[in-house]
């Protein structure tokens, strides 16, 4: 089995919005001293807006798990142009089915977004506190805490493989 | 010629190597000013930067507006994404007429220290060596032309491409024909398909050679 990029795929590019551009560089690389540096700088709510549409980018891509399997290329590449359509559906069909049994998306879907849901409840809470006028840099600092815990607890779908890196060739 | 790394690891910082200054991507100072409009970049110099991280949307246009005023100040201004995570965005987000390239990640190994050194035998790796042997004799221009024909080479060709596509396509159908999932009429039409092709007669191997190839 072979995992492969495919330019152009929206799959990956929505896999990469979530993991790199959200987990990755959003959470994950942002320390507590940092967090706390942007309370103060009052940076948060410009944030807490681009995270709104982060987080429908992912929920969307709750129902995109399906297209990692390779059967996608067939309606895509060239290569398969001169196929009858008939045919084209059957070797789709046969894909999906042997992707299916490499990766069981409905089972994924549901992991990913119990995952998602408490990355989300903790970053409401988070945007909630740095948002109070009584909040205190403690305060900011145990809240962001969650956020990072919620979004590795996320980002290990991502690295571990269970959301594919890329398009899975059966 | 200023030569930038970015560091995405989560290693300390390290000393210079091999003339490449190496920041942690969590410190992006460096590269602030070349990401505010308004910035030129200093005249009659090349600067290369080697980054994990995409500039989105309005900061890539910086880095479009650095290379342009490199270009125009009679210097140049290289960024190279190189990306492990998200390379499938890489071809509609990289411009190289603007100084932007992209680096498939699987060319960039963890040891970037062997990388940079120029030991890494991948395509980025002799990229890195060639553009270290570059002389600081040539004329900027001259400098400028070489980075750029070393870059464009990493991000491949079309040629290659077609050959990676193939190799896809013949190892789907087979994998489908394999698998008993495909009904006689259809199997027939798909054995066909493969017979109408140069790689039609490729054995396994040498189609996953062809795949891996385009990795290395």
């Amino acid at each position: 089995m072979l995992i492969v990029h495919i330019p152009q795929s929206p799959v990956l590019e929505q896999r990469a919005k979530i993991s790199h551009s959200w987990l990755d560089h959003e959470i994950a690389m942002v320390d507590a001293d940092l967090a706390v540096a942007r309370w103060t700088s009052r940076k948060w709510p410009d944030i807490g807006t681009r995270w709104q549409s982060l987080h429908r980018i992912a929920e969307d891509f709750a129902d995109m798990l399906d297209q990692f399997s390779a059967s996608g290329l067939v309606d895509r590449r060239m290569e398969f142009r001169t196929l009858a359509p008939a045919t084209a559906t059957a070797l789709k069909q046969a894909l999906d089915l042997l992707h299916s049994s490499h990766m069981d998306a409905a089972a994924v879907r549901k992991e990913y977004l119990g995952r998602l849901a408490r990355l989300w409840t903790a970053s409401r809470a988070f945007f909630a506190r740095v948002g109070d006028q009584d909040c205190t840099e403690p305060v900011v600092r145990s809240s962001w805490q969650d956020v990072r815990v919620a979004g590795a607890a996320m980002k290990l779908l991502f690295s571990d493989g269970t959301i594919p890196a890329g398009i899975v060739l059966p | 010629m200023k030569k930038i790394f970015f560091d995405y690891s989560s290693r300390p910082h390290e000393p210079d190597v091999n003339g490449w200054a190496i920041f942690k991507q969590t410190s992006l100072a460096p590269l602030l000013p070349a990401l505010q409009k308004g910035y030129s970049p200093p005249p009659g110099e090349v600067t290369i930067v080697v980054s994990h991280h995409m500039y989105d949307g309005a900061e890539g246009a910086h880095l479009q507006d650095v290379a342009e005023k490199a270009t125009q100040a009679e210097g140049a201004f290289f960024f190279v994404y190189a990306s492990r995570t998200d390379p499938a965005a890489l071809r509609d987000r990289c411009k190289p007429a603007h100084g932007v390239f992209a680096c498939h990640a699987e060319k960039l190994p963890q040891n970037y220290i062997a990388l940079l050194q120029g030991q890494v035998n991948s395509n980025f790796g002799e990229a890195i060596a060639a553009i270290n042997s570059i002389p600081s004799t040539m004329s900027v221009l001259q400098q400028a032309q070489a980075v750029r024909r070393i870059l464009d080479k990493i991000n491949g060709s079309v040629e290659d491409d077609e050959k990676f596509y193939s190799a896809i396509a013949m190892l789907l159908v087979r994998k489908a024909l394999k698998s008993g999932k495909i009904e006689a009429d259809q199997k027939h039409a798909l054995k066909t398909w493969m017979g109408n092709r140069s790689d039609g007669c490729d054995t396994d191997a040498q189609i996953e050679e062809k795949l891996l190839n385009r990795f290395r």
